[in-house]
């Protein structure tokens, strides 16, 4: 689909309005794009439910005045229309998923950080006391510079690190040349760890100290990543979803 | 360590965000509009500085990003298959061509051997190789005919032109021998290989993302399917139209931070789009400030102009076949309309005649506002707002 925005504010203004021909027109010309997304969103049909819902609300449901009420209204023009079906449905599925989350029970019942307990049960049965002291202050130094970081950098480095995205999907996201995203990616990694060095040094650490803190990260195997211990069978989304 | 760092540095990305409930994310609208670039640099850096620091918002960018990818190619659009028409024909070309070649020199030739009454120079004997392309043709039958055809009186032939026919069926024999072994695609490798294959590559490339996937009888198979069947919307005919203060729903839901800085920005647009809430039957309804008059977009290039609040609508052409999308009407006989590609038309005589403004950029425009015949100021799709003081003349 390839329109102007003027031409898709039309046809939204139209389905709006309850013109059964435009309907038709949005129905064969977006559906497939609607369904597309829905697909590369869950590959297991998670998403077409969304997407179904979402078609009758586009279509109109009846407000308690009786009038007709449709999504298409709020559809302004500053994007083309697959586009804003496309984030409306990815906001729909991303609610959706999140509010599942919360629903599923804790993994630990007795009050302390889940993520720990899980961390911590995975890591090693003896946990060596200094390295988890180094451990934990890196985590408050990089919270700390994490927190100071400008937020396109910090937008780069979520859409990298956390949604996993490809170099080339940041670019897309932060309209900015994939190699440029490799570039900024690096730089700011780097500014990182300077800062959390400095962030070290300051909190009386020595150097030799500082450098011990780096190092214990490479003994430590680090949060208990599931995916490489689990086979394929978890789908790439929902495995997606666990490391936001 | 470096693996290390980087999941811890994960850990601790995915650890910040805040778990934003959607309050005071952008909507979709907004998030759309960043993801295709359309929004101002303030409206952008709003946005950025939300999102990272929001993972709802961070997680529904991902998800648009991941749902942008192009639409699955068919399989006659597959490179392979794009390539058979040229192939067959440039196959079928060969064939003629030869076929052309073989009956001139057997019009040369039988002559020589019927009646010997020309010279007894070089005809291809009946110990000559079969050529590859003569197998290849079923050359029994269509020897059979060439035989049976009507012996012309040959052109006294000369031979040089006689040796250079040999030759180019020899050439032609070769190639014809070649496509047979070749693969498919390179059948007629001489007059395919004539065409560059990148651009039109991306040539096609370009058609098939330019133009909709042709599913359009797969689409209307299933378009019964899809009408909701919410109690009182099938077969509903269209409501009045919506009030302008329409209760906000959740996909409508504004930062407030965005709110700031596009509030400016989207004046004009508001406006517009309140044209659009104030849609009649599809049409949007244009009211100037003459209670009594009032116009509406009815199609392309189309409007019409009621001077009874709407009891009766006449018909106006503007003699612009465009896509209109919003007007205003500042007085009772002055109209503006803007549309896509930038088209801007104006009526300072209550719409006997619609002239054409000049406008500098081919943009999409989706509102405008208006003082009076010479003021008015029009918001494109991305926001941009540009301005005019002298009835068009110039913008701003």
């Amino acid at each position: 689909v390839n329109r102007s925005h003027a031409e898709d504010l039309e046809l939204a203004g139209r389905c709006a309005a309850g013109d059964a021909e435009a309907w038709d027109r949005f129905v064969r010309e977006f559906r497939p794009v609607l369904y597309r997304a829905a697909d590369a969103l869950d590959r297991h049909g998670g998403a077409r439910e969304v997407a179904d819902a979402l078609y009758a609300e586009l279509y109109g449901v009846r407000n308690a005045q009786g009038q007709r009420q449709s999504l298409f209204r709020y559809f302004q023009g500053r994007s083309s229309l697959a586009t804003w079906l496309r984030a409306v449905l990815a906001q729909r599925y991303i609610d959706r998923q999140r509010a599942q989350r919360r629903l599923a029970p804790l993994a630990d019942a007795d009050g302390g950080p889940a993520q720990g307990a899980v961390h911590g049960t995975a890591v090693s049965a003896e946990p060596d006391p200094a390295r988890a002291k180094y451990v934990a202050l890196l985590r408050r130094a990089l919270a700390a510079v994490l927190g100071a970081l400008p937020s396109r950098e910090r937008m780069r480095l979520a859409c990298y690190y956390v949604q996993e995205l490809t170099l080339a999907e940041t670019g897309r996201v932060m309209q900015e040349h994939e190699a440029t995203v490799s570039r900024q990616l690096a730089r700011t990694r780097r500014a990182i760890r300077e800062d959390v060095e400095r962030w070290l040094e300051t909190a009386g650490l020595s150097g030799p100290q500082v450098a011990e803190c780096f190092a214990s990260l490479s003994d430590d195997p680090g949060p208990l990543d599931l995916r490489p211990l689990l086979a394929e069978p978890v789908p790439a989304e929902q495995a997606r979803e666990r490391t936001l | 360590m470096t693996n290390g760092f980087d999941k811890l540095l994960r850990e601790s990305l995915a650890a910040e965000p805040a778990d934003g409930n959607g309050a005071d994310c952008p909507d979709a609208a907004i998030v759309a509009a960043w993801f295709d670039g359309t929004l101002s640099a303030a409206e952008r850096t709003a946005v950025e500085a939300h999102a990272a620091a929001c993972g709802r918002c961070q997680a529904t960018i991902a998800a648009l990003v991941r749902t942008d990818r192009p639409a699955p190619r068919a399989w006659w659009r597959a490179p392979a298959v794009q390539w058979l028409p040229v192939a067959v024909a440039a196959g079928v070309s060969l064939i003629v061509w030869t076929g052309v070649l073989r009956r001139g020199d057997d019009a040369v030739q039988a002559p020589a051997a019927a009646s010997a009454q020309l010279e007894s120079s070089s005809r291809p004997s009946a110990g000559t190789p079969v050529s590859g392309e003569e197998r290849g043709r079923g050359a029994p039958a269509e020897r059979a005919r060439e035989a049976d055809a009507p012996s012309q009186p040959a052109p006294s032939p000369d031979a040089e032109a006689r040796e250079r026919d040999a030759k180019a069926r020899e050439r032609v024999d070769e190639r014809a021998q070649r496509a047979r072994v070749a693969p498919e695609r390179t059948v007629g490798a001489g007059p395919v290989k004539a065409v560059p294959e990148t651009p039109v590559d991306t040539q096609k490339a370009q058609a098939s993302v330019s133009t909709p996937p042709p599913q359009a009888h797969e689409s209307v198979a299933r378009s019964d399917a899809l009408i909701p069947p919410s109690a009182g919307v099938a077969g509903a005919a269209p409501p009045p139209p919506p009030a302008p203060a329409a209760p906000r729903m959740e996909v409508q839901q504004a930062t407030p931070m965005i709110d700031a800085a596009r509030r400016s920005a989207e004046r004009g647009f508001v406006q517009s789009v309140a044209g659009a809430a104030g849609r009649s039957g599809g049409r949007a309804l244009i009211q100037s400030p003459d209670r009594s008059v009032r116009w509406r977009i009815v199609g392309r290039g189309q409007v019409e102009r009621s001077i009874d609040e709407g009891l009766s609508w006449q018909v106006q052409t503007t003699g612009v076949n465009a896509v209109l999308v919003a007007g205003a009407a500042p007085s009772a006989t002055v109209c503006w309309l803007v549309g896509g590609r930038g088209v801007v038309l104006k009526t300072t005589d209550s719409g006997q005649t619609w002239t054409r403004v000049a406008f500098p950029e081919e943009i999409d425009l989706v509102g405008v506002v208006a003082d009076d015949d010479r003021v008015a100021t029009v918001t494109a799709a991305g926001g941009r707002q540009l301005r005019t003081s002298d009835g068009g003349g110039s913008w701003r």
